[in-house]
């Protein structure tokens, strides 16, 4: 036994030194969240238009369209309560900053309500951990102050394939933080991926996640409203597959949620473009990613929806 | 909590510890109790609604155990006969409500409905229970070695719950028999430095095949099987090429991974793979490919036909080994593509019982360049292609798709999107790898077992190679993938 301990002991060691020098490593590679952190550091007193929000924002807006001093700081998983405490960091102090946009999710919004779906759960927690990894590490969000969160126990981040990556694939994202997804990658079956989870819209809502849900959303409203800042609210198009799948019961008290907040606070807005016409096959990366020629259009929209009233 | 997951790795430590504390190690009933727990724990992880039913079916084959034995010591061989018939009838019982019984009545329906009988029933909406057909065979083969007096039964309900729920084994074997097994749990185990050691590089081992060979080239092949109808035919044969490694890497590394475990707390654990793909016909293919199950359906299946079948000569061994096969087709579920793959196996094995083949088994040569001799490699890639044939059947979702699939891969054409970007082929060379070890390493159990190479004598240049292959792992580690045969 004491020679089985020794070994292993022994061998850990050099496995923690090895894992230690790959996680120090990795603090000089670049990758999307350094960069947009960055970027809001050296830019945020310029910022007019500030984005939040996960994929179906980061993939779907290109600041560029949407007019002068935008730029998209959503990041691909990203949960809300990450959003929540990026708005609370930066809000306060961007003296341009007119509008300030952030999804309101159908897929993500009642997940209590959700079938119960062992792949989603497992989903779930592995981005909890790559975010709170990520946003700790290269955003300056603390949500564990006293624990660190190493990448390497991180799977989906790939982290080891960054030493070989070249700059430009590492950082994913433009200038402005948008992430262009080329249509010649769309899978075969592309229309049933990223379809919502079955909502059971029978089942009563859990009042502890409501509030939670709603003290986050409130937080960021609380920030915007003290700053003069419009928060606007905004579902971006999705394709029919994805739409047949959208509850209206779910739908309704989503919009009761919205309007809930919007009579405590009149900054915010709430554009919904889940059914959207004009956005064909051609402009979906899945069912409900635009990839480059729909996120131009749905650029171009949200443009009209902003820019009239900077 | 998988094998491969840092839950287990924390679940494994306790375990560890408990089972080698001083107060439980010279005890075997002690280890026996520990481990038991451990192992209902682990289940009931997995899925805490059927601890119930593996509770139950153990108490239930322990007792009828007791009944048989006590009849053959009275010498009521007809009344052990029938208690044997019960132990098997309630085991396929089991097997039959919770894998096959939607699937059986489905057909049913669609049989009568297509001579014009309309019938309507609901299916039951019954729940698989994770690992039901390797534990079920284990309480099968218990009673029926009681029978064959190979073992006596177990007196203590606490060691033979521990056998069947063995926690390294429970969810996808490999079937562990009470002869083999049974001995060992009524031994103290102490820790066994060489025999631990040897489960700890097995374990890396195993999560090297999974996490980076399997787990990567199934992003391929589900690509293949999800779009087959508009993917070009190089892809989807390059799919079907790919698909047994990744079968393979995939089970076989599992199966290392719970026999390692089952090495560090000193136990043997069946071995379930031995090189497939060096394989020169089929029949040697089925001993070497999940050779648990082989060998259970061969005991029990396979040899009693075989004998009731001798009057017919040649054909008595071709229906019991096309029967054998069918049989281990439908083990895998309830799905009329594992009873066709099982019917292609049994066809292949006429002209090799024909020809009286089917028993010969040379070992395995290298020539004077340590390279398999070209007769016996032209005979391993006749035999791979031919198992690359069947498995694009087992993969299939039905019939429909099976024979959709082969149809476009003859007929797709050779212009179309790629599957393969320049990742999937470090992994197809990860593959190969894995057959090219396979070879070099052919005589030993696993493919960590070093000790032959002269310059890994030294600890610390062992230790380097294992922190590569973890940094490996890490590096290449795919989206994580059910273990496919936590299915069946």
């Amino acid at each position: 036994m004491k020679q089985f301990l020794t070994t292993i002991a022994k061998f850990g060691v050099l496995l923690l030194i090895m894992c230690a020098i790959i996680e120090v490593a990795l603090l000089f590679r670049p990758n999307i969240y350094a960069y947009k952190s960055q970027y809001m550091e050296e830019h945020y007193k310029e910022i007019k238009v500030l984005l939040l929000g996960s994929s179906h924002i980061e993939e779907a807006v290109k600041p560029q369209l949407v007019g002068e001093g935008t730029f998209n700081l959503a990041i691909s998983a990203r949960l809300r309560r990450f959003d929540v405490a990026l708005a609370e960091m930066y809000v306060p102090k961007m003296d341009s900053l007119k509008a300030l946009v952030m999804p309101v999710d159908y897929t993500n919004f009642f997940f209590e309500r959700q079938y119960e779906n062992p792949n989603t759960k497992s989903v779930a927690e592995d981005l909890s951990g790559t975010c709170r990894c990520m946003h700790m590490k290269y955003m300056g969000v603390r949500v564990d102050p006293l624990w660190y969160w190493p990448e390497i126990l991180n799977s989906k981040l790939n982290f080891m394939q960054r030493f070989w990556n070249g700059r430009e694939t590492l950082q994913e994202c433009d200038s402005l933080g948008y992430v262009k997804l080329d249509i010649q990658k769309r899978p075969a079956d592309w229309d049933m991926r990223a379809i919502p989870a079955l909502i059971d819209s029978t089942k009563v809502i859990d009042q502890e996640q409501y509030d939670k849900a709603f003290n986050q959303f409130e937080r960021v409203a609380k920030v915007t409203y003290e700053k003069g800042v419009r928060l606007v609210l905004v579902a971006p198009p999705v394709y029919k597959t994805y739409q047949q799948y959208i509850n209206p019961v779910v739908l309704n008290d989503i919009h009761m949620f919205v309007a809930k907040l919007q009579a405590k606070y009149p900054n915010v807005e709430y554009h919904e473009s889940l059914f959207a016409e004009g956005f064909e096959a051609c402009d979906f990366q899945d069912a409900s990613h635009l990839n480059d020629a729909g996120a131009e259009k749905y650029s171009r929209m949200l443009a009209d929806i902003i820019y009239p009233h900077l | 909590m998988v094998v491969n997951s840092f839950s287990f790795l924390l679940f494994f430590i306790v375990v560890f510890i408990g089972y080698y504390l001083p107060v439980c190690k010279n005890h075997p009933r002690y280890q026996n109790i520990w481990l038991l727990l451990a192992s209902y724990f682990f289940y009931a992880y997995a899925d805490l609604r059927m601890i119930p039913l593996l509770l139950g079916s153990t108490v239930v084959f322990w007792l009828l155990g007791l009944w048989l034995h006590r009849e053959m010591e009275k010498g009521h061989m007809e009344k052990a006969s029938r208690i044997t018939t019960l132990a098997v009838v309630l085991g396929i019982g089991v097997l039959l409500y919770f894998k096959y019984l939607n699937f059986f009545a489905e057909s049913f329906a669609s049989l009568l409905q297509s001579v014009g009988f309309h019938v309507s029933w609901s299916t039951l909406h019954i729940i698989l229970p994770i690992g039901v057909s390797f534990f079920t065979f284990k309480l099968i083969s218990y009673v029926i070695e009681i029978h064959r007096e190979h073992i006596t039964p177990s007196r203590d309900l606490t060691e033979f719950a521990a056998y069947i729920a063995f926690f390294p084994t429970i969810l996808s074997g490999p079937i562990d028999r009470p002869n083999k097994f049974l001995p060992q749990m009524q031994s103290v185990h102490t820790l066994d430095y060489r025999l631990a050691a040897d489960g700890c590089r097995q374990i890396l081992w195993g999560m090297f095949t999974k996490m980076c060979i399997a787990d990567n080239l199934a992003v391929i092949t589900n690509q293949a099987w999800g779009g087959y109808d508009t993917l070009p035919s190089t892809m989807l044969v390059a799919a079907a090429l790919l698909y047994p490694i990744q079968l393979y890497a995939d089970f076989d590394g599992y199966s290392n991974m719970a026999i390692g475990v089952g090495k560090i707390l000193g136990f043997q654990v069946t071995r379930n793979f031995n090189r497939p793909f060096l394989a020169r016909n089929m029949a040697e293919f089925w001993r070497r490919w999940h050779i648990s199950l082989t060998g259970w359906i061969t005991d029990y299946v396979y040899m009693p036909l075989n004998i009731a079948f001798r009057n017919i000569g040649q054909w008595g061994i071709i229906l019991a080994a096309i029967i054998n096969l069918i049989l281990i087709g439908l083990w895998h579920g309830a799905n009329w593509t594992f009873g066709l793959f099982g019917l292609y196996h049994g066809l292949l094995f006429i002209p090799l019982v024909l020809s009286g083949t089917i028993g010969k088994n040379k070992k395995l040569k290298a020539n004077d360049h340590g390279l398999p001799f070209l007769k016996d490699f032209r005979k391993m890639v006749a035999t791979y292609l031919l198992v690359c044939l069947g498995l694009v059947v087992f993969r299939a979702d039905n019939i429909g798709q099976a024979f959709g699939f082969l149809w476009a891969m003859v007929t797709n054409g050779v212009d179309g999107a790629s599957i393969i970007d320049r990742y999937g082929i470090l992994y197809i060379l990860f593959g190969l790898l894995l057959l090219t070890i396979d070879w070099i390493q052919r005589q030993k159990e696993h493919a960590l077992q070093l000790e032959t190479f002269p310059m890994l004598r030294n600890q610390y240049l062992r230790f380097g190679l294992y922190l590569f292959i973890i940094l490996m792992i890490i590096t290449f580690t795919g989206k994580s993938q059910a273990f496919i045969y936590f299915q069946f």
